[in-house]
Formats: structure tokens, C-alpha cells, sequence
């Protein structure tokens, strides 16, 4: 990451091609306040300092700021222009004229509106603000640069669950059995020991065996160790059990063979760590004699001075004879969950959040870097540009807080070899479609199933084809952690389903791959098809951007001759950008049977040179539509919203999760607690919803904790109104 | 459905919660492998009733012993995912000193590796390697668990004549009083707290 030496010119002669990004037109302010014309920051987490220009031509910009700051920020800005990142160290400036400073000089590519970020650090607030008046943008060529409008999201469809909306009941062809005992169980780690004995770690340390010959309901769990520190991940290899403690990699051994593991033999700990509550080792896999495993970022850092550990974040394989540790990957946050991919891969998900615009799932790859990050000193494989993720997994749209793949064995039907993920806080399992194209793995991930209790963490496949899935919450929900914690067997019960299976990139669009053939006819209007996409913007503070969000052209659509593929035209390709696919609640299988999703997020790497999609011309009577595909009401906006953003913590139904519930929400009393601890009685209007979801700590109801992110950053006005609107109008 | 009395007998006393194993090791009463006082990798015992043993892995030492308050000898520890000591200290380390390696009149730093710990009947045990160049010692710890003082077993392996190790600090002494500063052969040494 290249560091800025910052030039302090006093009002520098002016470029003669120059072009002003004032204060004033940013997206969003967050908590910062306005004088005037002036943007005085103090804060950067939830605000948007941002502005789309436009080039006509390649060439050079160099930016710089308009600003004074009497007393500067321990930390550094990040200034962003169409995706290259720099930072900047803050002088103190004296006096009360504006003074001038360079930020960086980066290159223009013509064409696409591009974005250009300032972006405070971290969530910490600074008492002495930045007065910010403007960017300058310099350019050799006249009029070469123009500022752009901000594309607006699309409007979106209605929606309904699994088209647009997140799907609320269990995949038809799935099978579950809650085995759940008196216990609090959150499942941590999990492992088969053979064939028939199922391994699970806790959080608060315990090691359980549960034999899988003799299962009964409520289960029998055997406690067959004890003590262990934070246990996150858990692996068996050659009957050999190592657990992923807090701070070590461990082996228990059995020396004598009573069954009691006496021995903890550290494998490894040879990196920084600290007591930040955050700092885990997430997962376990033993590949080729090594051990796999994330150690986290910490997060309580990020309200202070925001120095990292070094080495955190980091993908460390251990020798699991003689301790060698190695650091195999790095620019990770919250990699809570590796597993085995197809082929033998490992594969790991990450959270998003800072540095990470979207949840990812990432295939492991030597040295690297998958651009989390903190303070210097940076990662020893920190580099500009960040190596992809094998799929981007939207945040919230299709993962919250992704766990552990794991790939989907022989017994799951049409969806073997595919790759599932669990979620702490969407629920539910989501599946995923990899191939490799030129050389680079991509794919698509598509919602599968909620309707389950628990809220997956760790997975584990009995030969036989049942997989054992652990739950596990966080938070101050003591009575909600228990509920949603625990083991669950799911069946694949080979049920017939009809639903996008697959997606594959050509160099003129994507091929989607469904379940059944289309009924005679189907599938082939374009107008069936709703496309947006959009880039991935990373930023210092939570939450990151979306970039040229916008509705994508299909231009056409040709069905396969078995009608089992549909091939969407889609003449704006662009790498490095997500395309989310909606289809249409009345597309029909040849059986007669209706979509049990209609939705899809395809990630693009690369763009296959010579493999163009097959371009038909539609039989005419397949162009007819009977009624609109999609309708655009705009009516259930809001509860869209709210589904999206707020359901994974807040209830309608008055039950308590990680937040409070919202029924009956409008006009009732909250007492609440503001960052000094005063305590305060609030009557719940627009103001105070809006306030809480742009800062959500101004005021934290008594009884749950200030964890939420601020909103600013993610969503729109318009869909922040919407928002407000709904939940005002709940009963 | 109605249940004859055998099968709901059965059922009622069929185990609901953990079958829980005896005397499995590592119990929480006894041994705690969080973090204890900020010492991110530590391990804190109970030797008897009420003495608590505190050791910094990365360190191969123990840098607190305290008494706990009260009866109950697990009050020693306020607990959590990180723990406290609580109650009277009776020995404390701060000084970061680590373990040398001594040849004839040269010290030597060395790298510490924790190789990891062990219940076994009565006793408690820590490992680890020093390694100086090319040279590698193992170091082994005991602590008695039902000890009636308040004592630890030390012992080195792979010194060569004319070798000792140094321990980190003298505040522990022989049984019968006499100072310790080092390590000279592979027996084992009974190290009291005065």
C-alpha cells in the first residue's frame, strides 16, 4: 500500500484544467456537521464521502484536498479513485486560510462513471474536526473530466421470498431433525471420528462425542474433553484430533487409551495475538499433513487506536508433527469458516465489513492477499490490488455473517459437488456454483434454504450422506442464543425441485442451468430476466460501496434445445462486477412445477475469451407474455428493506433477538442510553428511527448492546425513508 | 400414543444432558487456559485448596502465585473468556526475564517454543524447548496438585557438561532453603516458594 508523503502548499497555482468536487455534493454526511459550505468531519464510519466523474479519454489526475486542521488524527485518511487506493497522513495546518494538499496522482480509464472516495478513519470520533471544502482534480487535457451524476440503485421488483426477498421456509427436498439436549450448545468445531461417531467443539470449551450408531432423540452427548480456550474450529486426521483454540493450535492425545485426552500439545503459536475479545482461530483442515486456520482481525481496536496485531487476518497452515508454521495467505477480517472446495481446494468465507464492501468466499491460494487491513505495519503480502474472491456473497442480500463451506457430497442429488455456506446471522444455507474460467474460479451463489432453528456454524457429512450442520449466536440474548444454538441432522431426501442449478459465464453472457427443462415456450423474452450489476467499492470504515449500481441490458434469451439452459445475452460484461439475476415467479417446469427460487449472484473474474453463449432467435409464440413479468409497485419497498437489513436482529412479533423487536413500534416509549451512559426517554418517531439507523449508537435501547452498524453508508435516502415508513406503519 | 411404564421409565431415566465422563482432565475448578491478568497465553492451577499457580507460556514460567479468598479454592479466579486473579499475591514476576543458557562465562538468549501441558494422576505438567542455534533443550515443569506447600518440580534435558540453564528469577528456593539460580543436569529440582 503506498503511502502518501503529504506536499503542503499554501494555495498552489491552479492547474488550468481543473475540476472541483465540492464538500457539499457528497452522498452522505453520517454524524458530521455542516458550516456552511464546509463538511467538518469528525467521524468516518457512516458517512459517504463520495462523487462519480467521467473521462473521455485516458490520461493522469492528480487530486487534492481543500482543507485546514489545527490539530490532525492519529490515523489516515484514504483517498479512493476508481478502486486505487491511497492513504494520507494529516498535517496540522495553522491559521485559518485553506490550505492545499496532494493526495495522489492516479489514472483516468474512459468510459464508466468513476468513483472517487475521501474515506476518515475508523469508527473513532476525533474532537478537533477536518474543515473539508473540496478535491481538486487536475488533468492535462481540457475539459477531459466532468463530474457525473451518482447512478441511482434500480428500482426493483416486487418481491416475494427467494425472488428478491429472503426465503423463509426449508428447501422441499431437505429433511431436518433438531437433536437438542438441556444444554447450551454453541457449536464451534465439528468433525467425524470414522463412521460413526460425530466430534463437536463449544464455545465455552467442551469437546462432545455423539454416536451416531446409537442416535437417539434427545441425544446422548458424551463430554470427552473439557477446558479448552475458545475452540473455533475443529479437524480429524488419521484418527488424530486438533482443536483451534483462542491463542494455539492443539492436538489432544490419548496416551493411554482410556478414552481421556490428558495431553494438549501446542501444534503452534507462533504469531501476535492480544486480548481483543475478537482475535479466534476460525476453523480446522488438515491437508497433506498440515493444519489450516484464520486467525481473526480484533475488533474492539477499531473505537481506538486501530493497530492490529501483526500478521492478524491470516490464513497459517502448522505442521502437525513438527510445529512448522507458515503464513499462507493474508487480508483477512473474519474468516469464519475454511472447508474442503472441489478438487481438493480449501476454501475459505470472510465477513464483511472494513475493506470488505461484501461478504466473500475465496479460494486459498498462496501468499495472497484479500485486502482486509488496518494500520502499517501492513501484511507482509499486502499489495494495491487485492486477489479476488472466488463469488462475492452480497451483504445482506445473500449472507450476513457467512461460516464454513463445505462441498456437497454424492447423496445431494443434482447438487453434489457444489459448495453450501451456513450464516450466524442470515440463517439458513446458501449454495454455490464455482467453475474456472481462464485459468480463474468464479461462480455464482443462490439462496437455498432458512426454515431451520439453528443458525449454522460448522458441518460435518457422514458417509452416508447426512450432514450434521452445528448452530451458534452471539450477543447479550441469552434466551435467543439457546434457541438458536445447537445440532441439527439435514437429509437430502431426493425430492424433485425445480430451480436455477447452475450459471457459466460465456464472453457474451451467462448460461443458466436449471433442475427441469422449461414448460414448451418459456424462457425465452428477454423481459423475464431482471439484471442489475454493479462494482465493489472497499473502504477503510464498515461497510463499503456499491459502484455503478445499475440495470443491466439482456439482450436476448435463448433456451437449449432440452430446454434445461437458458442463455441470457448481455452485451455489458464488465470484470470485476456482480450480476444478480432475478427470474420470474410464473416461469414454469415442464412438470408443471413453479420456481422454488428465482435468483442468483454471479461474481466476474474473468471473461472467457472464445466461448460465446448460442444466440437463437425465440419460436413466436414463445415472445408472448400474458402479464408483466415483473411489477415495480414500489409498495413493499420498506419491508424489503427492513428483510434485508434489520430481520436477522430485530422481530416483528415482540420476540428479543440481538436487538429489539420493532411491533409496535411507532409512538412507544424506549429508554435508551447515549455514548456518555446518560440515560434518556425517547418517544419513538421518524427523527429517532432515522437516527438509529444512521447512528445507531446516538441512542441504545436499555438492555442490548451498541453492536450495529451504522447505515448511512449502505443505503440511499430514499430507501432510508422507505425504511422509516414501513416500520412506522407496523402494528 | 400411550407409553407402558417400562418404556417411560426408561425414558425418565434416560440421560438428558452430558454422560458426563470421570475425572476427565482439565477441569475449570482446577486448571483455566484463558488468558489470566492480561498474560495473553497463560494457564493459571490450583495446587491444594486455595494456591493458584499463574505461568506465561511464551515465557516457560510462572509469573504469579496467589491465595485465593474463602473457602471455595476456585474463587481464586474471576471468570470470563478472559480470567483475573483474585486474592492475596504471594509471589509476582514482572520482570520479563527469560531463560540463558550458560557456557563456561558466556549467557545465552534462547527461543522459547511451548510444547503443551498434561494432567496426569496428582500432578500437572508443562513442556518446552529452548533452542540456541543448532542446540535444543527440553524443559519440563511439574506441579503437584494436592501439594501441601507451595512447590514445582523443574527439569532439563539435552545440557552438555559444564552447561547450566538459568532460570529467570531466584525468588524460588530448595526444600530445605537454598537458593536456585540454574538448572545443571537432567535431574529433577523441587523448587519451593519461601
Amino acid at each position: 500500500m503506498k503511502h502518501l508523503a503529504c506536499s503542503l502548499i499554501f494555495f498552489a497555482t491552479a492547474s488550468a484544467w481543473a475540476l472541483d468536487l465540492p464538500a457539499r455534493e457528497i452522498f452522505s454526511r453520517g454524524i458530521n456537521t455542516w458550516d456552511g459550505e464546509i463538511l467538518e468531519i469528525i467521524k468516518g464510519r457512516g458517512a459517504t464521502l463520495g462523487w462519480y466523474i467521467s473521462a473521455q479519454r485516458e490520461e493522469d489526475v492528480t487530486v487534492s484536498i481543500e482543507f485546514t486542521c489545527p490539530k490532525p488524527p492519529d490515523q489516515e485518511y484514504q483517498i479512493s479513485f476508481d478502486g486505487q487506493d491511497r492513504f494520507w497522513t494529516v498535517p496540522a495546518t495553522k491559521g485559518t486560510n485553506w490550505h492545499r494538499a496532494k493526495l495522489g496522482t492516479f489514472r483516468a480509464r474512459p468510459g464508466l462513471p468513476l468513483l472517487v472516495l475521501l474515506v476518515p478513519p475508523s469508527n473513532r470520533k476525533y474532537e478537533h474536526p477536518l474543515r473539508f471544502r473540496r478535491l481538486i482534480l487536475e488533468s492535462q487535457t481540457a475539459s477531459n473530466l466532468t463530474r457525473a451524476k451518482a447512478p441511482e440503485p434500480p428500482v426493483l421488483p416486487d418481491a416475494a421470498p427467494g425472488f428478491g426477498k429472503k426465503l423463509t421456509n426449508m428447501h422441499p427436498a431437505l429433511a431436518a431433525l433438531d437433536l437438542r439436549d438441556d444444554q447450551l450448545r454453541r457449536i464451534s468445531g465439528m468433525a467425524m471420528r470414522g463412521a460413526g461417531e460425530l466430534l463437536f467443539t463449544t464455545w465455552k470449551g467442551d469437546l462432545l462425542s455423539f454416536d451416531l450408531t446409537k442416535a437417539t432423540n434427545p441425544p446422548q452427548f458424551r463430554l470427552i474433553a473439557q477446558g479448552l480456550s475458545e475452540p473455533m474450529g475443529l479437524a480429524v486426521s488419521n484418527g488424530r484430533l486438533f482443536v483451534t483454540e483462542k491463542n494455539q493450535a492443539t492436538e489432544l492425545i490419548d496416551a493411554d487409551g482410556d478414552g481421556k485426552f490428558e495431553i494438549y500439545r501446542c501444534v503452534s503459536h507462533e504469531w501476535p495475538a492480544t486480548l481483543d475479545y475478537h482475535e479466534y482461530l476460525f476453523g480446522a483442515v488438515v491437508k497433506d499433513e498440515w493444519l489450516y486456520f484464520a486467525n481473526s482481525a480484533a475488533m474492539a481496536i477499531r473505537n481506538t487506536h486501530n493497530r492490529q496485531a501483526y500478521l492478524r487476518g491470516s490464513i497459517i497452515r502448522a505442521h502437525i508433527d513438527t510445529g512448522k508454521t507458515e503464513i499462507v495467505a493474508g487480508g483477512l477480517r473474519t474468516a469464519n469458516g475454511i472447508g474442503f472446495g472441489p478438487d481438493g481446494s480449501i476454501l475459505v468465507t470472510d465477513n464483511q465489513g472494513e475493506w470488505l464492501p461484501g461478504n466473500k468466499l475465496v479460494q486459498l491460494q498462496p501468499k495472497a492477499f484479500y485486502n482486509f487491513r488496518s494500520r502499517p505495519p501492513w501484511h507482509p503480502f499486502d499489495r494495491p490490488i487485492a486477489t479476488p474472491p472466488a463469488v462475492w456473497l452480497p451483504h445482506p442480500e445473500i449472507a450476513m455473517s457467512p461460516t464454513e463451506p463445505i462441498t456437497l457430497s454424492k447423496n445431494w442429488g443434482p447438487y453434489a459437488g457444489q459448495v453450501l455456506y451456513g450464516d450466524a446471522t442470515f440463517g439458513g444455507l446458501q449454495r454455490v456454483f464455482l467453475e474456472e474460467v481462464e485459468g480463474v474460479l468464479q461462480g455464482a451463489v443462490f439462496p437455498f434454504s432458512q426454515g431451520f432453528r439453528h443458525l449454522f456454524n460448522r458441518f460435518a457429512f457422514t458417509p452416508e450422506g447426512d450432514l450434521y450442520a452445528g448452530g451458534i449466536a452471539r450477543g447479550s440474548n441469552q434466551k435467543f442464543i439457546a434457541d438458536v444454538s445447537g445440532l441439527t441432522r439435514i437429509r437430502h431426501t431426493g425430492k424433485r425441485v425445480f430451480e436455477p442449478l447452475a450459471a457459466r459465464l460465456r464472453s457474451n453472457g451467462i448460461e443458466i442451468e436449471f433442475t427441469q427443462r422449461l414448460a414448451p415456450n418459456t424462457g425465452w423474452n428477454p423481459a423475464g430476466y431482471f439484471v442489475t450489476q454493479w462494482g465493489y467499492q472497499a473502504t477503510q470504515t464498515y461497510g463499503g460501496q456499491k459502484v455503478r449500481h445499475r440495470r443491466s441490458e439482456v439482450r436476448t434469451a435463448t433456451v437449449s434445445t432440452d430446454r434445461r439452459h437458458v442463455f441470457l445475452e448481455l452485451p455489458d460484461l464488465v470484470e470485476n462486477e456482480i450480476f444478480r439475476i432475478r427470474l420470474p415467479q410464473s416461469l414454469q417446469s415442464a412438470k408443471g412445477d413453479s420456481l422454488w427460487t428465482g435468483e442468483l449472484w454471479y461474481t466476474v473474474n474473468r471473461i472467457p475469451k472464445k466461448h460465446p453463449g448460442r444466440i437463437q432467435s425465440a419460436p413466436q409464440q414463445a415472445m408472448l407474455a400474458a402479464e408483466p413479468f415483473f411489477r415495480f409497485s414500489g409498495k413493499d419497498t420498506g419491508s424489503v428493506m427492513y428483510q434485508n437489513y434489520c430481520a436477522a436482529c430485530h422481530t416483528l412479533d415482540g420476540s428479543k433477538r440481538i436487538g429489539p423487536s420493532f411491533r409496535s413500534l411507532a409512538k412507544a416509549t424506549r429508554q435508551t442510553f447515549d455514548p456518555d451512559g446518560n440515560k434518556h426517554t425517547i418517544k419513538v418517531d421518524a427523527n429517532y428511527l432515522r437516527q438509529s439507523i444512521v447512528e445507531p449508537g446516538a441512542h441504545v435501547v436499555e438492555g442490548y448492546q451498541n453492536i450495529m452498524p451504522p447505515m448511512a453508508g449502505l443505503l440511499r435516502e430514499s430507501q432510508i425513508d422507505a425504511l422509516v415508513n414501513y416500520l412506522l406503519k407496523l402494528k | 400414543m400411550k407409553l407402558g411404564f417400562p418404556l417411560l421409565l426408561a425414558w425418565l431415566l434416560s440421560p438428558m444432558t452430558v454422560i458426563a465422563a470421570d475425572d476427565l482432565p482439565f477441569d475449570r475448578t482446577r486448571i483455566n487456559r484463558y488468558s489470566l491478568d492480561g498474560v495473553v497465553r497463560s494457564v493459571a492451577i490450583r495446587q491444594g485448596e486455595r494456591i493458584w499457580f499463574g505461568y506465561d507460556l511464551e515465557r516457560a514460567t510462572p509469573f504469579k502465585v496467589w491465595r485465593a479468598p474463602g473457602e471455595r479454592g476456585d474463587s481464586g479466579l474471576k471468570r470470563g473468556y478472559t480470567t483475573k486473579s483474585v486474592g492475596t499475591v504471594l509471589f509476582e514476576d514482572k520482570s520479563k526475564h527469560d531463560w540463558k543458557l550458560r557456557q563456561g562465562d558466556s549467557e545465552h538468549g534462547m527461543k522459547t517454543r511451548y510444547l503443551g501441558c498434561t494432567e496426569g494422576k496428582g500432578y500437572f505438567k508443562f513442556s518446552w524447548e529452548f533452542r540456541h542455534g543448532s542446540r535444543r533443550l527440553k524443559l519440563s515443569e511439574r506441579v503437584p496438585i494436592d501439594g501441601d506447600r507451595i512447590v514445582r518440580e523443574l527439569r532439563v534435558e539435552g545440557l552438555k557438561s559444564g552447561e547450566t540453564l538459568q532460570l529467570p528469577t531466584q525468588a524460588w528456593k530448595t526444600p530445605d532453603g537454598k537458593s536456585v539460580n540454574a538448572l545443571s543436569n537432567s535431574k529433577w529440582f523441587r523448587l519451593v516458594l519461601p
